[in-house]
């Protein structure tokens, strides 16, 4: 989990429109490891945008994201999209949307299986996986797919270590 | 079953209607004929090899250029005037010059129903991938995800819906394509010439016979679309 306890820097960000126009600038925050942060504005402020560049979504004009005092990787952030729901693969079971992760770092089908298991009988949700494991995800309730999508960037973090 | 009882009883209602439709003995006569005479099954053969060969090689050009078109802005506003005009021109109306191009038989019927079905797959395929939910793209790429991956795990997924739909319209569009073709005087066999041969010669049966076979291939070619509709896509809906 080192990951988790490092911070994350982002210094004299600027984004900007493909035209030249600035969307945000002059970005600077730091957040401590295990800690929380929050970034409040108005609405049409940058904050979606200056989230998706963390991400790695939009790559910036200028200015740096650093994790741990090094540039981060793109897959290195579990990131919770605002419409988190349009996310999960519909035609994939609850199971194979949790694995999906896993699957792009190549770690075999059998063993992502038994590592989602394991972190989610870890986790404090009580999920009754094994009945809704091979349902497709397209038809999971919005709950279960709210559920799904937390528990994603639960992973991301978690399979670093 | 209704149909069924008025075709028997057509003979006796109306004697004259046999000069279009064939009356339920001859017709049976004639099919029992046609299938057991080897030309018919050389025809039906020919017509379904062409009309296949239309459809793989519309899919082989059509999905591709989809994709780019699809995928790739500047590309598509280049050629989007273009591509809505050459799918706006009747296929038949461009069959002439196919047959210039290539001569009359098998090659220029076969390129003419191949070009109808590759403007079915792109016009589907381009707006099947704009259709792509953004955020499934953009959660893969935070996970590190490749454009290759994006596509496998993605972008093929979300195709598929469209590219069955296309694929059953170029389906039948190339069958009617390749009769069609066929009739205007390929002069190579295949149905549609048999259609013609038999309506120039007054054997309104054998016309028949091959009208009902040509029904029938569409019918099954269409179940088996809806058969993999079934089996591959029925997590659609979310």
């Amino acid at each position: 989990m080192s990951s988790l306890l490092d911070s994350l820097t982002v210094s004299n960000l600027e984004v900007s429109y493909s035209n030249g126009s600035s969307v945000v600038a002059d970005i600077n925050f730091n957040v401590p490891a295990s800690s929380v942060g929050v970034l409040l504005g108005m609405n049409g402020s940058g904050k979606t945008t200056i989230l998706n560049t963390v991400a790695g979504l939009i790559k910036p004009k200028s200015g740096e994201v650093l994790l741990a005092g090094s540039p981060l990787s793109g897959d290195s952030v579990g990131y919770l999209f605002q419409d988190y729901r349009q996310t999960l693969l519909p035609w994939r079971s609850n199971l194979g949307n949790l694995r999906l992760p896993l699957e792009l770092r190549h770690v075999p089908v059998s063993e992502a299986e038994s590592q989602v298991r394991d972190l989610l009988s870890s986790s404090e949700v009580d999920l009754p996986l094994s009945k809704v494991a091979d349902w497709i995800a397209g038809f999971a309730s919005s709950d279960c797919r709210a559920f799904d999508s937390l528990f994603l960037v639960a992973l991301a973090s978690y399979s670093l270590s | 079953m209704i149909l069924f009882f008025l075709w028997l009883l057509l003979p006796i209602l109306f004697p004259n209607a046999t000069y279009v439709l064939a009356a339920p003995v001859e017709w049976m006569e004639a099919l029992i004929e046609n299938l057991r005479s080897s030309t018919f099954w050389e025809d039906t053969g020919s017509t379904l090899g062409k009309a296949a060969l239309a459809f793989a090689l519309g899919f082989g050009i059509g999905v591709p250029l989809g994709l780019l078109l699809g995928r790739i802005n500047w590309l598509s506003d280049a050629f989007e005037l273009p591509v809505d005009f050459a799918r706006s021109i009747p296929v038949s109306a461009l069959f002439p010059a196919f047959v210039l191009w290539l001569g009359i038989g098998s090659g220029s019927q076969v390129a003419a129903a191949a070009f109808g079905c590759a403007m079915i797959f792109v016009i589907n395929i381009i707006y099947g991938v704009r259709a792509c939910r953004p955020q499934r793209e953009a959660y893969l790429k935070t996970l590190g995800a490749g454009p290759w991956i994006v596509f496998t795990k993605v972008i093929a997924w979300e195709m598929s819906s469209p590219l069955l739909s296309a694929a059953r319209l170029s389906l039948s569009n190339s069958l009617v394509l390749i009769v069609v073709t066929e009739m205007l005087g390929g002069g190579v066999g295949g149905l549609g010439q048999r259609i013609q041969d038999s309506r120039f010669a007054y054997r309104v049966p054998d016309m028949w016979v091959a009208i009902v076979v040509i029904g029938v291939i569409g019918l099954l070619l269409n179940r088996i679309i809806t058969f993999l509709e079934r089996r591959f896509i029925h997590w659609q809906g979310m």
